[in-house]
């Protein structure tokens, strides 16, 4: 049975326009740790988070985020 | 208005100033987190030391400390008033605008949100698990003030699994 994830492209998103960890964070008024959290894979961000993340970078939420099945 | 501009902008600044906005936003909220979980630290070690006192003299009454630390005891519950107001109207008002971002954005924080989360559960539970632990412990003891004792320790309980779960979890 498919195991539905999340994956993220937070971090390269954010290299190719050569920001850190805590400059995307004050943009998307959170913390370096929530922003280190999510491209580690160990946080899902709400959708408020999520919207904001994409504002911030100036793309859509589908670009940094995306479901990937992967079986049991 | 954005609290810190990008890096794009921030390089039409010279090196040092460009370099300096972009550490003064990391250190802003990097010690805020800091003095929160020193403040959390210090809320642990008061609680422990009040419990612990408030314990011991439910369980001898007759000692002099009880006597003279009864009324100390009964003003707690104002000071813990008192604190919880300062805290809200320190939040909220004149002091929570947009130079307060970086305190906005560390309080209001997903993963300490999720860190607190798991503290109110780890809380909940083990003052659920203490009571027949209590129950069967207190009633093989000759004590007086039982439901007193019982009472003071599902509190003391509580409060430090919940300090102590949130500043694991919440650890930098």
């Amino acid at each position: 049975m498919p195991i539905e994830r999340l994956r993220t492209h937070l971090k390269v998103q954010r290299a190719m326009r050569d920001l850190t960890q805590a400059d995307l964070a004050a943009m998307s008024g959170t913390t370096r740790k929530s922003i280190n959290a999510i491209e580690m894979g160990r946080m899902v961000p709400s959708t408020l988070l999520a919207l904001k993340l994409a504002r911030a970078l100036n793309v859509s939420v589908e670009t940094l985020f995306v479901l990937a099945d992967a079986e049991d | 208005m954005r609290y810190i501009s990008s890096t794009r902008e921030t390089r039409r600044l010279p090196t040092t100033v460009a370099t300096t906005m972009k550490h003064d936003a990391l250190d802003v909220t990097e010690t805020l987190t800091c003095f929160a979980r020193r403040g959390l630290w210090l809320a642990l070690l008061l609680i422990l030391l009040l419990g612990v006192y408030a314990v011991l003299t439910n369980v001898f009454p007759q000692s002099s400390a009880a006597h003279y630390g009864g009324w100390l005891m009964s003003l707690l519950p104002i000071a813990i008033v008192f604190a919880i107001v300062w805290l809200r109207s320190s939040l909220h008002g004149e002091n929570a605008n947009a130079a307060n971002s970086p305190m906005h954005a560390v309080l209001h924080d997903e993963l300490r949100q999720i860190s607190l989360h798991k503290a109110y559960r780890a809380a909940f539970f083990s003052m659920l698990l203490c009571q027949p632990i209590l129950g069967f412990t207190l009633t093989s003891m000759p004590l007086s003030a039982t439901p007193q004792i019982m009472a003071t320790v599902t509190v003391l309980v509580g409060a430090c699994v919940f300090l102590t779960t949130f500043l694991l979890c919440d650890r930098p």
